[in-house]
C-alpha cells in the first residue's frame, strides 16, 4: 500500500515525517552489528515480498505483510520499511521520497503494535498450530486494517471531506489485500514454527 | 560506449526534494501549470538526448495517472447528480498537476540512478552511519534474495504451477514468503559470523566516502541553482500573471 507522491499536504507530510523519525530513532537503538544482517535481510524480503502478485479478477494484488514483518522485528520494522520503501520508489516508481515518511508510518507503526499485542500469543512453546494460524491471522488484519487507518487519516487531515470518496475506494480496494495477506501470513507462522521455529523469537 | 555526464547524486536527491517541497506548498493551479511545463519541456529535452528512458518514463506517467482518474471519479466528481462540482474540480485539478509534476521531475533527476548511486547520495547528504549500512547491505541482500526467489519459482513453475485465486495459490505463495525468511535467516547467520571473523564491532562503513562538497566542479552547483531559479521562476510568474 503506498500513497501517490502529491496528494498529501505538506502539513500532513512533516508531521508523518516527524513520527517517522520517531519510529526509526528507536528502531535504530535495537540496530546493532549482531542486528544488522538480520535487519539488512528482512528489508530485501520486504521489498520481495511486494514483488509477489496474486491475480485477482482482472487485476491483481500485491502482497504486504507488514504485520508478519512487525510479529517477527518489533521497532527494527521502522528503518527495515523504511529501507525498503525508499528502494521501491527508486527502482519501480511506487510512492515516491517525499511521501516516504507517510508511507512508512502506514506500514511500520501498525507492525510495531503487532510485535506488541501479537506476540505474547506465541511465547509459550510449543504452541498449537490453531494458535499459530490465529498469531497469523491477527497480524495480517492489524497490519492492514492499521494501514489502511492510518492512510485515511491522513487523507482525511489533508482534503477532509472532499477525500470521503477517495477514502472509501481505498478502504475497499484494501478488502482483497486483506484476505490475501490474513491467509498467507497464518500459513507462513506455521510454516516457520515448524521449519525454522526460533524464526518467531528473535 | 558513450558516457553521459549525470550531475552528483546528492545534488540530484536535493534537487528532487525541492521540487517535491515546492510543489507541495504550492496551491494555485496557475503555479504548479508553470512548473509542469517547465518540468515537461525538460523531459523533452532529455528524451532527445536519451531516447532509451523514453519508454520508461511513459508507462510510469500512465500507470500514475490512472491514479489520477480515480481522483477525479472520487473527488471531483458528485455520484448522486452525476455531476463535477467546481470545488471538486479545483481540487482534482490541483491534485493532478501535483502528482504529475513531482512523479515527473522525480523521474527526470533520478534518471539512471541505481540503488548503489542512492546509498551514496543518502550518506553524502548526511544519513547516519547505521542506516547507511543498512541500506547498503540491504541492497545486496536484495540482489543475493533475488536469485534464490527466482530459483524457488523456477521451481515452482516446474511444476505446472500457474496463479489463480485459489487456496493451492495461497498455500504457494506462502511456501515462497517462508522459505525465503528461512533462507534470510540463514543467510543473517553466515553473514554475523563474517562480521566477527573481520573483527568489526562497529558499523561497516560499506560505499566509498563521496566527493567533498568543496570539490565539486562549478557545474554540478550549476545542475542545483538551474532546479531551484526554474522552480522560483515559476512561482514569480505565476504570481505577475495573476495580478496583470
Amino acid at each position: 500500500m503506498h500513497l501517490a507522491e502529491g496528494v498529501l499536504g505538506f502539513p500532513t507530510l512533516i508531521t508523518a515525517a516527524a513520527c517517522t523519525a520517531v519510529g526509526v530513532t528507536i528502531g535504530m537503538r535495537r540496530l546493532t552489528t549482531r542486528t544488522l544482517p538480520i535487519a539488512a535481510l528482512f528489508a530485501a524480503v520486504f521489498f520481495l515480498i511486494g514483488t509477489i502478485h496474486i491475480p485477482v479478477g482482472l487485476g491483481s494484488v500485491h502482497l504486504v505483510l507488514n504485520g508478519l514483518i512487525g510479529l517477527l522485528l518489533g521497532w527494527l520494522a521502522f528503518p527495515v520499511i523504511l529501507i525498503a520503501l525508499s528502494l521501491q520508489a527508486l527502482l519501480f516508481s511506487f510512492g515516491g521520497f517525499f511521501v516516504l515518511g507517510a508511507n512508512t508510518l502506514l506500514l511500520a507503526a501498525p507492525a510495531v503494535l503487532v510485535h506488541y499485542t501479537v506476540r505474547p500469543l506465541l511465547k509459550t512453546q510449543p504452541t498449537s498450530s490453531n494458535r499459530q494460524l490465529l498469531a497469523g491471522s491477527m497480524a495480517a488484519t492489524i497490519g492492514i486494517g492499521g494501514a489502511t487507518l492510518i492512510a485515511a487519516l491522513m487523507l482525511w487531515s489533508t482534503g477532509q471531506d472532499a477525500f470521503n470518496g477517495l477514502i472509501g475506494v481505498l478502504a475497499a480496494a484494501q478488502l482483497p489485500v486483506w484476505l490475501i495477506d490474513t491467509a498467507v501470513s497464518a500459513l507462513v507462522v506455521t510454516m516457520l514454527a515448524r521449519a525454522l521455529p526460533e524464526a518467531l523469537s528473535l | 560506449m558513450s558516457h553521459h555526464h549525470r550531475p552528483d547524486r546528492r545534488l540530484r536527491l536535493v534537487a528532487v526534494l525541492l521540487v517535491s517541497v515546492a510543489a507541495s506548498f504550492a496551491s494555485s493551479t496557475l503555479t504548479l501549470s508553470l512548473m509542469l511545463a517547465l518540468a515537461l519541456i525538460s523531459s523533452v529535452i532529455l528524451l532527445s538526448v536519451r531516447p532509451n528512458n523514453s519508454f520508461r518514463l511513459i508507462r510510469r506517467m500512465l500507470v500514475v495517472n490512472m491514479f489520477v482518474v480515480l481522483i477525479w471519479l472520487t473527488v471531483a466528481l458528485d455520484w448522486r447528480s452525476m455531476t463535477f462540482t467546481p470545488s471538486g474540480i479545483t481540487l482534482a485539478t490541483q491534485l493532478s498537476l501535483r502528482i504529475n509534476l513531482i512523479t515527473l521531475a522525480s523521474l527526470l533527476l533520478l534518471t539512471g540512478m541505481t540503488a548503489l548511486d542512492l546509498a551514496r547520495a543518502a550518506s553524502g547528504l548526511g544519513l547516519p552511519r547505521a542506516l547507511g549500512s543498512l541500506l547498503t547491505m540491504s541492497i545486496r541482500q536484495i540482489a543475493l534474495l533475488g536469485e534464490t526467489q527466482q530459483k524457488i519459482q523456477l521451481a515452482i513453475r516446474a511444476r505446472a504451477y500457474r496463479p489463480r485465486i485459489h487456496w493451492h495459490t495461497i498455500r504457494v505463495s506462502a511456501q515462497q514468503v517462508a522459505w525465503l525468511i528461512i533462507h534470510a535467516l540463514l543467510r543473517a547467520q553466515r553473514t554475523e559470523l563474517g562480521l566477527k571473523a573481520r573483527g568489526l564491532d562497529t558499523f561497516p562503513v560499506l560505499l566509498r566516502p563521496a566527493q567533498p562538497w568543496r570539490l565539486l566542479p562549478r557545474s554540478e552547483w550549476y545542475f542545483l541553482a538551474g532546479t531551484a531559479l526554474a522552480v522560483i521562476t515559476a512561482i514569480a510568474a505565476a504570481e505577475i500573471l495573476k495580478r496583470s
